[in-house]
Parts: structure tokens; sequence; C-alpha cells
């Protein structure tokens, strides 16, 4: 970020060991292990396993204006992905999901 | 002159017909559900979802700053999103130090 502490991190763990060349191409890329880009999606699974958590609730806790919010944001932001650079498969996947599971919800109520 | 530059955005290839726009405004819901629920009793308030989010926005700020194109209007849901969680704390901490208060 500002003080470019990252990657200089990335670069010294580059430069100790002879990695193989798939792990050096995972940690220099653009979506790297080393980016938000690749990060950002693993929290992003916590909303949708809370939601699926919910599957066992009864029917009349359910909010429907928040799950009809959060299934038309897993559908929008699924197409989102699709067009921002560095593309981000996980992201993808986290939010079709979450808009899965806001509808199962909505079907639910 | 404010507005030729709004309405030169909109219609631009990160505007109102592209996701790069609604993605971000229907992520503003989490602003508005968190100002609601700031206005319920504080024993509703979950300290490990606030926590959670207050982290997930900082992640995702990063992620609207360098994203490409950038995203201002991510930016700002998420930095808002961590002001209204940090609020939403507040209110749980000051409420269970004191639970006489209302």
């Amino acid at each position: 970020m500002a003080f470019g502490i990252v990657p200089k991190l990335r670069d010294r763990i580059l430069n100790s060991y002879n990695w193989h060349p798939w792990i050096r191409k995972r940690m220099l890329a653009d979506n790297g292990w080393f980016t938000v880009f690749h990060w950002c999606p693993w929290f992003k699974w916590a909303i949708v396993i809370a939601n699926f958590n919910d599957m066992t609730i009864p029917a009349q806790n359910i909010s429907a204006p928040q799950q009809v919010a959060v299934s038309l944001t897993g559908f929008v932001w699924s197409r989102y992905v699709t067009q921002i650079y560095p593309f981000s498969a996980n992201l993808l996947a986290v939010n079709f999901f979450m808009g899965v599971s806001g509808l199962v919800q909505i079907i639910r109520k | 002159m404010v507005f030729k530059g709004l309405i030169e955005f909109l219609k631009g290839p990160t505007g109102v017909r592209t996701t790069h726009f609604w993605g971000p405004v229907l992520n503003w819901g989490f602003i508005i559900a968190g100002i609601i629920d700031s206005n319920k009793p504080p024993e509703k308030i979950s300290s490990r979802m606030t926590t959670t989010l207050i982290l997930y926005s900082t992640m995702f700020s990063r992620f609207a700053w360098r994203v490409q194109p950038r995203n201002y209007i991510l930016l700002a849901c998420h930095l808002t999103n961590v002001t209204v969680q940090c609020n939403l704390l507040r209110i749980k901490y000051t409420y269970s130090e004191n639970p006489s208060n209302n």
C-alpha cells in the first residue's frame, strides 16, 4: 500500500527458496496470494454460510427485505465480477451462492 | 459544471447502464440496515456480526481502491459501513456497561 510492505514481503518470500513455477505464478499474479483480490472473497463466504445456517429457522423469522437485498446483491455482483480486472472466480462463486441462498429463503417464506 | 461531469460519469463505461454502478448501489443496503439497527434495542446487536462487517468493509474498501476500474461508490459505501458498524459497537458496549440506561 503506501509503504509497500506487502510487495516487499512477497519478494522476500519469493527469493528465499526455489519455488515450483505454479506457486511462483500464484504469488506474482495480479489476483495472487499477496493481494486483496485473493483474500476478500473468503470473508464474503461468512455471509453465505450464515444464510445457509439460517435454513432451519421458522419461516416467519425470515426478513423478506433483507433476503431480497441479499439475493439481488449476489446476482448483480456475479455479473460485476466478470467485468472487472483482475477476475476472481472465488468472488464469482461466493456472490452466486449468496444469490441462491437469498432466493431459497424467499421461496421458503 | 458539476452536473455535467456527473452526467458524463453516469453515461460512461462505469455508469448507470453497468453493474459497476449497481453493484455498489446495492451494497448501500448494509448501511441502511445498520442505521435501522441503531434505532433498535441494543440487545439485538450481534457484536460478532458487527466486528465481521468492520473487517469485511475495510478489506473491501482496499478492494474498491485497487480494482480496475477504480470504484469510488463502493469505496464510499464500505467506509461509511465501517463508521456505522463502529457506532453499533459503541451502542452495544455503552449499554452493557450501564444496563440501567435507556
